[in-house]
């Protein structure tokens, strides 16, 4: 709310205010001057009322007894007789007091004196005397005559009449007594101080008496104006100038009874002295004081209103455009502190100029302002190098000149429709783009978008333009990429999904949707998008894949895999399928990773054949198992009933010949011969059918085992086809297989299978049966002969069946089978199976998985060899696995893709392969020694001979020895081997490999810098 | 004389060798067994001076647990083993077992009778030969 406060200039409120504060103590002060002036003006006053008043209280004194001496004299009889003879005394004794200046008479009501106090000429009263003696016979009181000058001695005087009467009452005379002026002037005005003047007059004016110069003023009338101010009133007082020219205040007084008045006066100047000298301080105090708070409110208001004027200079100075116009800091605090402020706004406004400026010069979109008629008042060095133009043609260009031709005159019109809108800004176009014209002609186009701004009054436009050339070329392309992906997506039948670095789906194709029993894509995102968990993933072993084991996050964590299973089962239907995954990070081309690509495979159908076809194999392997054991029993069977019948009869047949060969000895020497043939047929049935017993049913493998019963097996055959034959096999081995019955009557018919095989086709002359337990968990069977080997041919010929049906029977047992043609000739059957029941699935698949957390743990046992696990890494512990089942020329392709130096020893600790980074090693060595260690190299024997040089050596060659004796499963021994430029750790690891042979590999553990090499740093 | 048991499962087999024995001059077959139980309560009844025995019983009877028997409680009966079951380890484990000799039924009969007939006559019996062939003949 404005008031008429609020207009008022900081000068004149702090005026008000100073007004405000100093006026109780300017009005106290006043007031108490005032009542000190009052009072002095008071005591000046008295000063001259006492004078006056005292002279006309000792006048009024003496007049009252002149007045009481006549009236006592009028009541004489004598005077009232007017008999002149008893007045005289009387007369004479009332002016005796002081006879020189009074004189007492006594006239009769015609003039005549009747008696008078001095002897003197009883004259007749003079014309004026005669006037006044009327008057004052008429006035019939006591009166006071006015001044007249005495006939005698021409000294003034005046007369005191007082009536006489008769005893009638009548007025007979007059009493008169008459005063020498100049001697009552002398006798009551003459203590009067030198500086006063006292004076009294009679009503009419007259001046009867004169402190100062009496004789010359007294019988003069007073000044008529003096006298005219106090006419009317009895007492008070007055200031006039005296005929001595000096001013005088003067007090008069009225004394009753004869109106004479006295006049009393001291010089003003003396009177005011004082009074006149407080009043000069008064004035030259509060003067003072007034330049004072003058002063101090002058300075004051200065102290606010000059920094401010400062302040409003600068910032007029910086409006006109001054730019480093500052504001003076000084003055109060607060005022200075607003000026520090406004400096520090303009100096951060003249940063931001300079930012603003910055950006704008070097902003890599050109920026075009024009005014009002579209003319170019400013532009970028980016707007000049966009359109061509050099800087100074540009400005002053009309905007038009950028456009093409045909754009101009709608653009004018959109711009100024533009600049009447409210809109503060927008795009050039809906589309953004525009086309633009260079310097050259060329058209190109333009992102650009405008603003308008009003600056007094003046309308200017801003527009800002971005070549999108390259951008439009570049969308293009990836437009084409998108297309292209999309097309090669959707036709691709397998489900593939693209996601960003957080995992979100980036795009899919329709065989993902399908993938997940969605109809479509957009269902899919509909419901996959914002809830993946709708489809559960498991893994195989039926439990929920945690999220980071997911595609999407193990792909994201960097990892790359192919045909990985995951169980897919949908939330909201149960529906479930098998998928089988592959995916691999996306990383950008700085190698960050940016998204995922997951492709999915339903394999259901193909899981469940599979399945399927397992279940009948696994079905027929039971059925084989059965079989066998069937014939098993068959064969026990009938090989009682030949033992129990069939021999014993024979048996019985032979006593009874003995005995009737004996009993016929002397008798017909014709039948001993044919006696004798009888029995010896007789004797070669019981062989047969022992042999046919035996065939059928191996009661040793029962009652003793398998290693007897093989070695009896061994003899027999040895005994029957000439063909030597021996068996090797570890003692404890009938032990490990005593709750594997079936497995060994697998192995017994196997080798005795073999031994037949081997006997028909081979024309072999040596067989070997090995045993072994391979790792403590799996028992090797093999059976090698010298002979001609098989030929391709051989595997499909009938006999093969045997081979086949050998290998089903090992298959039962969950073992494998295997026959190769020996490199020297002969042949060579092997198999391998678990010493722990097949049927037991788990035990193999627990080593299998722990296998992979830790691959190289040399505490780790080694998994059963046929278990086939997907994605062999080549590290140590599947190796002896992997090279169990590879042969020959292939073995030679599998170490050397093997990392570390490999070689394969035989049984005997001959080398039989090595590979190729052996041989690089022993070269880039230089050790001749390591160079020699070719194939058919005593291993053992190398190492016997560097043990007697390095006593490192030596616990590898007792290691090995140890191997070799199957004491222990695996071995392990690290150790130096240094170069000059380097110090390096191998570790040798050696674990037994099918065929009794076995793997030793050498590789690098860890490696520093050598001495040579710390030397030079 | 000399008090022989045969314990065989065959009926042909034990009439042939009853036959065999009895025609030795001092030998009495005093009777005949087919299973264990037989054997065990023959022999009890009868305590022969010698028991030729056959490996294997009637009814998968084993004739070991006859030969133990026999040489638990009567430590004086001579038990011979004669059987079709001629594998090494079996004769050993019956030489172990406390018989005194083993023989091939198909083959050493004759050795069987010898060693009866030396016995009977109070003669050392035949030696057992040091390895015998799996095929022989008399």
């Amino acid at each position: 709310m404005a008031t008429w406060f609020d207009d008022l200039s900081i000068r004149a409120r702090v005026s008000l205010f100073v007004m405000a504060m100093l006026l109780p103590v300017a009005t106290h002060v006043f007031l108490l001057l005032a009542a000190d002036l009052r009072q002095q003006r008071g005591a000046a006053l008295d000063r001259v009322r006492v004078l006056s008043a005292a002279t006309a209280t000792e006048l009024g004194r003496e007049l009252e007894a002149s007045r009481s001496l006549l009236d006592r004299l009028s009541a004489r009889p004598g005077v009232r007789a007017l008999d002149p003879a008893r007045c005289d005394p009387l007369i004479a004794d009332a002016v005796a007091l002081d006879a020189g200046f009074q004189a007492l008479e006594l006239r009769d009501a015609h003039g005549e004196v009747v008696c008078a106090s001095r002897p003197r000429p009883a004259a007749a009263l003079a014309a004026s005397e005669a006037i006044a003696f009327r008057q004052a016979l008429r006035l019939d009181a006591f009166h006071a005559g006015g001044v007249e000058v005495s006939p005698a001695s021409g000294r003034p005087l005046v007369v005191l009449s007082h009536p006489v009467h008769d005893d009638a009452g009548r007025p007979v005379g007059l009493l008169r007594l008459s005063i020498d002026l100049l001697w009552l002037n002398e006798a009551l005005l003459g203590a009067v101080p030198g500086r006063a003047v006292v004076a009294v007059t009679d009503p009419s004016g007259t001046m009867l008496m004169r402190s100062v110069g009496a004789s010359t003023y007294i019988g003069t009338p007073a000044r008529s104006g003096t006298f005219d101010a106090m006419r009317d009133r009895r007492s008070g007082f007055v200031e006039a100038e005296g005929r001595d020219g000096v001013v005088r205040l003067y007090a008069f007084e009225t004394i009753p009874g004869i109106d004479w008045r006295v006049f009393a006066g001291q010089p003003s100047e003396e009177v005011y002295a004082e009074y006149h000298r407080l009043l000069a301080r008064s004035v030259g105090l509060g003067l003072c004081g007034l330049l004072l708070v003058t002063l101090l409110g002058w300075r004051l208001s200065a102290a606010i209103v000059r920094p401010v004027f400062s302040l409003e200079r600068a910032v007029m100075r910086i409006a006109e455009g001054d730019g480093s116009a500052r504001a003076r800091i000084f003055g109060p605090p607060e005022i200075r502190s607003v000026a520090t402020q406004f400096n520090r706004m303009f100096e951060a406004r003249a940063a931001s100029d300079a930012r603003l400026k910055g950006i704008f010069e070097s902003a890599v979109d050109g920026i075009i302002t024009t005014d009002e008629t579209q003319t170019v008042v400013q532009a970028n060095p980016a707007a000049a190098e966009l359109f061509g133009y050099p800087m100074n043609e540009l400005v002053g260009s009309p905007l038009s000149r950028f456009l093409p031709a045909r754009h101009r005159v709608r653009h004018e019109d959109v711009v100024r429709a533009f600049g009447g809108s409210s809109l503060s800004r927008r795009h050039m176009s809906a589309s953004r783009e525009v086309m633009a014209l260079r310097a050259d002609g060329t058209e190109f186009p333009i992102e650009a978008s405008i603003s308008h701004m009003e600056i007094d009054g003046q309308r200017f436009y801003t527009v800002i333009h971005r070549d999108v050339t390259e951008r439009n070329r570049v969308q293009a392309a990836l437009q084409a990429g998108k297309s292209t992906l999309e097309a090669a997506l959707s036709s691709m039948t397998d489900a593939v999904l693209i996601t960003d670095a957080r995992g979100r789906i980036a795009q899919c194709n329709d065989a993902f949707a399908r993938f997940h029993r969605f109809p479509d894509v957009d269902t899919c995102l509909r419901v996959l998008d914002p809830d993946p968990t709708i489809v559960e993933l498991a893994l195989p072993g039926g439990a929920l894949a945690p999220q980071a084991l997911h595609p999407v996050s193990r792909a994201l964590a960097g990892a790359t895999s192919s045909d990985v299973e995951y169980r897919l089962r949908r939330r909201d239907t149960g529906e479930t399928w098998i998928g089988s995954y592959s995916f691999a990070p996306i990383r950008s081309t700085d190698g960050s990773l940016v998204g995922a690509v997951v492709v999915s495979r339903d394999v259901t159908v193909y899981k469940e054949a599979q399945a399927d076809l397992e279940a009948s194999h696994a079905a027929l392997q039971r059925l084989i198992a059965a079989q066998d054991q069937v014939q098993e029993d068959e064969r026990a069977r009938i090989a009682r009933e030949l033992h129990d019948d069939l021999q014993q009869t024979l048996a019985a047949l032979r006593i009874d010949l003995a005995e009737l060969t004996a009993g016929m000895a002397d008798a017909a020497g014709d039948h001993a011969a044919l006696l004798e043939e009888l029995d010896d047929l007789a004797a070669q049935a019981i062989v047969s059918t022992r042999r046919a017993v035996d065939d059928l049913r191996p009661r040793m493998l029962e009652e003793l085992g398998l290693v007897p019963a093989l070695q009896a097996l061994a003899a027999l055959f040895a005994r029957r086809t000439g063909i030597a034959c021996e068996v090797d096999a570890p003692p404890e081995l009938d032990h490990a297989l005593a709750h594997r019955p079936l497995l060994a009557t697998c192995l017994y018919r196997v080798t005795q299978e073999a031994l037949n095989n081997a006997a028909k086709h081979s024309h072999a002359t040596e067989v070997s049966v090995q045993l072994a337990i391979v790792a403590g968990m799996q028992v090797s069977l093999a059976i090698v002969d010298n002979g001609r080997g098989f030929t391709a041919r051989d595997r499909h010929k009938a006999e093969s069946f045997g081979i086949l049906g050998m290998n089903e029977r090992v298959r039962s047992q969950g073992g494998n089978l295997r026959v190769e043609n020996l490199a020297a000739g002969g042949t060579r059957l092997e198999v391998i199976a678990p010493l722990a029941d097949g049927e037991d699935d788990a035990l193999p698949a627990v080593a299998d998985s722990g296998r992979g957390e830790d691959p190289a743990g040399p505490d780790s046992g080694f998994a059963p060899p046929f278990r086939d696990s997907a994605g062999a890494a080549l590290d140590l512990a599947p190796l002896p696995r992997l090279l169990s089942r590879t042969t020959g020329h292939a073995l030679q392709a599998v170490i050397d893709a093997m990392p570390g130096n490999v070689a394969i020893l035989d049984s005997r600790g001959l080398v039989r392969f090595v590979n190729r980074a052996w041989h690089a090693f022993a070269e880039h060595n230089g050790n001749p020694g390591s160079r020699a260690t070719g194939p058919g190299v005593d291993y053992l024997e190398v190492c016997r001979r560097s043990a007697r040089d390095d006593p490192t050596a030596l616990p590898v060659v007792l290691g090995l020895e140890a191997l070799i004796a199957s004491r222990v499963a695996e071995y392990v021994h690290d150790y130096p081997c240094h170069t000059p430029d380097l110090l390096q750790w191998f570790r040798l690891h050696a674990a037994p490999i099918a065929n009794g042979d076995i793997l030793v590999t050498h590789f690098l553990v860890a490696v520093e810098p050598g001495a040579r090499e710390q030397a030079r740093r | 004389m000399l008090n022989v048991v045969l314990i065989d499962d065959s009926l042909v087999v034990r009439r042939s060798l009853g036959r065999l024995f009895t025609s030795i001059p001092g030998v009495a077959v005093v009777g005949f067994a087919e299973d264990v139980s037989g054997a065990i309560r023959l022999i009890d009844g009868t305590l022969p001076d010698v028991v030729v025995l056959d490996v294997n019983l009637h009814d998968g009877g084993d004739g070991i647990d006859v030969l133990r028997h026999v040489v638990s409680r009567h430590p004086r009966i001579e038990v011979i083993a004669l059987s079709n079951a001629v594998s090494p380890p079996l004769r050993a484990g019956f030489l172990a077992a406390g018989a005194r000799a083993y023989f091939d039924k198909a083959s050493e009969f004759m050795l069987a009778r010898a060693w009866i007939a030396a016995k009977a006559a109070n003669a050392p019996p035949a030696s057992q030969p040091a390895r015998p062939g799996l095929v022989g003949g008399p």
